[in-house]
Formats: C-alpha cells, structure tokens, sequence
C-alpha cells in the first residue's frame, strides 16, 4: 500500500539519484531492509479497519464529529488484541530503526562529519547559517522517535534521511514522493508566473531541489530551524550539482521582504507546529506570498474525514510516535484557517493517499 | 532501553499537545509480553542478516570461487539479485510474524461472514 497515491513515473524519468549515506556494513542495511519489511507487513497486513469500522458502526458514515468517533473507536480497540499486537509492532520497528541507523552511523561518524564539512563553501547550493540562531522551545521534540531530534546531533540530517526512506518502505528512495509531489501535484499561479520560491521547513532539501529541477529559471530558497538538516541539505544539493539556497530561518518569522514569493511550497510542516505557531506562520506566508501567488501545502488529512483505523491509528502515532502537535491540527480544520487569514483556494484540494494538498492563493489587495 | 531513544527530552511536550508516552511503554496487558514481542521481532532481524549474508557468501563463492572476509562488508546484490532478495525477505517476515496475522480480519473472515478483505 503506498503511503501516497502519487504518479511518480514522470517523476523518476529525471533519473535523479539519492544522496543517500551507505551505512557502515552491509549487515546494518539488511538490518533496516528487514525492518522497512516489518514496516511494511504491519502497515498492509495488521488492518483492522472492518473489524473496527463494524464495532463502532461507522464504516462510511463521517457525519459524526471525529472526537466523538474517536471515543468510540478507542472503546472498542481497547477490546481488540489485533489493535494492541499492531501498535507494539509499529512503537518496535519504530525503536529497531533509529537504534540501528543511530549505531551504524557513529561507527562512521568522522567520516560523516568530513563529509559535511567538504560541501562546505561548494556550489552550485548555497548555505546561510545564523549563529546566533536560538531554537524554540516548543521545537524541543523528537519528532518520530529520532534520537536527539532535529537539531541536537549535528548527523540528525543523515539520520532522518535514512529514517524517513524506511518509513516511506522504499517508495522514496530515488525521492520519487518528493519529485512527484513538484511536478505532478503543484499548480502554477493563475498568471504563470514563478521566478521566486520558498521551500518551508525543507529538511534535507528533498523538494527544495525537486523545484528547481521543475522550473530550473527560478530562484529557490529551502528554510529550516536545524542546522544539522540545512548542512545535510546543502551537501545533498551539492552532490547533486543543483543551485538552490537553503537559509536557517523560522517559518514564522523568515525575515525576507513583503511579496517576495510567488510560490510558498510546504510539505508535511503544519501537523509538526504549536496552533500558536501555525498562525503565526499563516500570517507571515501571506506577508511574502504575492497577490496571485501559490501556498501549496501538503499535510496530514484532516480527522473529520478519517475512516474509524484512521483515527485510531492518528491517536496512537500522536502519543507514541513523537507527534504532540498532530491532534491539533488534524482535528482543526485546515480550510477555515486558511480562510481567517485571508487566502482563497486556488484550485481544488487533492487527497493523496492520507496526504491532503491545499491550494491557496491571495487576492490582489 | 538507552533513554536518548526518548519521545522526548523528558516525555513531555514543551508546548500543549498529546502527551508522549516515555521510554519502553507497555501496550499489552502483561508487560512481559511486550518484551517478548521485542525479543522475537530482534531475534527476527537478527536471522534476517544472516540470512542475507549467507546469501552473498554463497554470490560470492559462485563468482570467485575464494570468499574473501572483507568483501563480505561491501558487497551489494544487482538488480535482479536484490528483487529477489526483496521478495525472500517479505516471505520472511510473514512466516515469524503469522500467528499475529490470526488475530487480523483475514483469519476472522473464515468465521465472521462478510468481514475481512480490506487488503
Ligand atoms: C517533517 S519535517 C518536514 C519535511 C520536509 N519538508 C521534507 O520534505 O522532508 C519538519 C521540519 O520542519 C523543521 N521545522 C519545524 N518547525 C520549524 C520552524 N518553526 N521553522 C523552521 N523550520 C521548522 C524541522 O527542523 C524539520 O526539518
């Protein structure tokens, strides 16, 4: 099952190659092989959806509102032992991933550091670091489980790399998802017009140059909180020769000028934000988005739409996969967000396997 | 476990939210049973790697006719190889894990009329 219905056909014709670390011994990547296949079995072989979907009596049925559904589901869970058998096996694969990653990259660890200290300084990517930049506080999480999240370890670049091809169970390897995402499922402005983009929270920089292979005349701009994921960023670009910029800066407060941009792109950022920051950043992407331009946003579905597996499984990775800020926003409602700040839809939203894309634009004021 | 493998620098969220569950939470009635979950999906890895090694030693030996140990590190299959690798591996993991497929909607389809099938 993938985990986003994305064509990636046309993507994968770019022949793009992953910069992805070997690890340190053939024996640590069957390792992982064997937990993405763990990964894999839980995700396509422990469904309860009907079992549950017949216990609460909402298979189809949304009408209900998503937290008295999710009352409902989570009673009758707790009398299913399928359900506790899969949360161990996703909690556990989760756990056997990072340990493993975690190992197998300190083994190389001067290595690793070597390599990004080369990039340093090389183009055709471009670096700006800001040493005085202090995280929020409300950053202080680890995200998915990853040891030290994403800012502590200066490999917590590789490590979410590698973490998140097994997570994507080999769908992502060559960044299909990424390259798929740009090309399939990203609308132009009305007016066609796209000389500046601004990638937001762009990690290694996956799409950030996903875009400027898409529209290689523009200017593109990757902004990130981690260092460690902006220098893994810029080498990954660099190896692949592309010229993109990567900036350390705060999505809510990125400092560039008004109507700078005429594509703000942001996947899988807002469910990973406090409600309080997440406005903060719906006010500050209307400030550098120019009238007419596109806000692409791709994130978690939201519940009121989630079948009864769906939310139950929402629940159970919030807690336990490291995703404190996922409840809020799924339980939200994204749309009329989007709406108080001023946007308008620009073109239909998508739901990509449990993935939803929104398209927002502003009008000329 | 080593508590760098935390939810959290402390198990709490630094803003509102979910609470996180800390380290080794417990998701079986008897916590014994969570840790033999874990013994058995590490013991599972662990055969896997060897399996996979003795399936490039064995590439090896065809290929050289001499194993030599170094190789054995940077060895890594074709094309073909690795699809059917991928497909052994699969095959793999759903034999350990089988008997936890009897509690999925797949098993309960045989006595519960219409259910199961969801793929
Ligand atoms: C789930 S990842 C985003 C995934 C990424 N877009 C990709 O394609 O892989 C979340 C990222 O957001 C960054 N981040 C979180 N809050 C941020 C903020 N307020 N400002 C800038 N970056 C932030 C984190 O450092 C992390 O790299």
């Amino acid at each position: 099952m993938p985990l986003m219905q994305v064509d990636t056909r046309q993507a994968l014709g770019r022949n793009n190659v992953a910069v992805l670390p070997r690890l340190a011994s053939r024996e640590d990547e069957s390792y992982l092989d064997y937990v993405e296949s763990l990964r894999s079995f839980v995700l396509d072989g422990m469904r309860f959806d009907q079992q549950l979907a017949t216990r609460t009596g909402h298979l189809e049925d949304t009408s209900e509102p998503p937290e008295e559904r999710l009352k409902k589901v989570r009673e009758a869970a707790a009398e299913m032992p399928v359900a506790q058998a899969r949360d161990r096996l996703m909690r556990s694969q989760q756990e056997m991933k990072w340990r493993r990653i975690c190992s197998s990259l300190d083994a190389r660890r001067d290595i690793h550091l070597e390599r990004l200290k080369a990039a340093e300084g090389r183009g055709p990517a471009r670096l700006e670091l800001d040493p005085d930049f202090e995280q929020p506080q409300y950053a202080n999480v680890h995200f998915h489980l990853q040891p030290d999240g994403y800012y502590k370890d200066p490999l917590a670049g590789f490590r979410y790399h590698y973490g998140t091809k097994v997570f994507f169970v080999g769908d992502n390897d060559k960044d299909q998802l990424h390259a798929s995402l740009v090309e399939n499922h990203l609308p132009l402005p009305a007016d066609g017009r796209v000389e500046r983009i601004l990638d937001l929270a762009c990690s290694v920089g996956q799409s950030t140059t996903a875009l400027k292979q898409r529209f290689p005349a523009a200017d593109v701009t990757g902004i990130d909180h981690s260092e460690p994921m902006l220098r893994c960023a810029h080498h990954r670009a660099v190896e692949l020769g592309v010229d993109v910029r990567f900036s350390q800066r705060l999505v809510e407060n990125t400092g560039f000028e008004d109507n700078r941009f005429d594509i703000v792109f942001s996947f899988i950022l807002f469910h990973e934000i406090p409600m309080r920051i997440i406005r903060q950043t719906l006010a500050e992407v209307r400030r550098v988005l120019r009238p007419g331009g596109m806000f692409a946003v791709y994130d978690f579905m939201m519940a009121r739409e989630m079948t009864p597996a769906q939310l139950y499984h929402r629940y159970f990775d919030s807690r336990n996969n490291g995703e404190p800020y996922g409840d809020d926003f799924c339980y939200a409602g994204f749309d009329s967000l989007l709406r108080e700040f001023g946007y308008q839809q620009a073109a239909p939203g998508k739901r990509l396997g449990t993935t939803q894309a929104w398209y927002a634009t502003l009008p000329a004021s | 476990m080593n508590n760098r493998h935390s939810a959290g620098p402390s198990g709490q969220t630094p803003e509102g939210g979910a609470p996180l569950a800390g380290n080794n939470p417990v998701y079986f009635k008897d916590p014994v049973q969570d840790a033999m979950m874990n013994m058995i999906l590490e013991l599972s890895a662990q055969l896997w790697v060897c399996v996979d090694r003795l399936y490039a030693l064995e590439d090896l030996l065809a290929r050289q006719g001499i194993v030599a140990a170094a190789s054995l590190d940077g060895y890594k299959p074709d094309a073909e190889r690795a699809a059917a690798l991928k497909i052994r591996r699969e095959r793999f993991t759903h034999d350990i894990l089988r008997d936890l497929k009897s509690l999925t909607e797949g098993a309960a389809a045989a006595t519960e009329p219409g259910g199961g099938g969801a793929g």
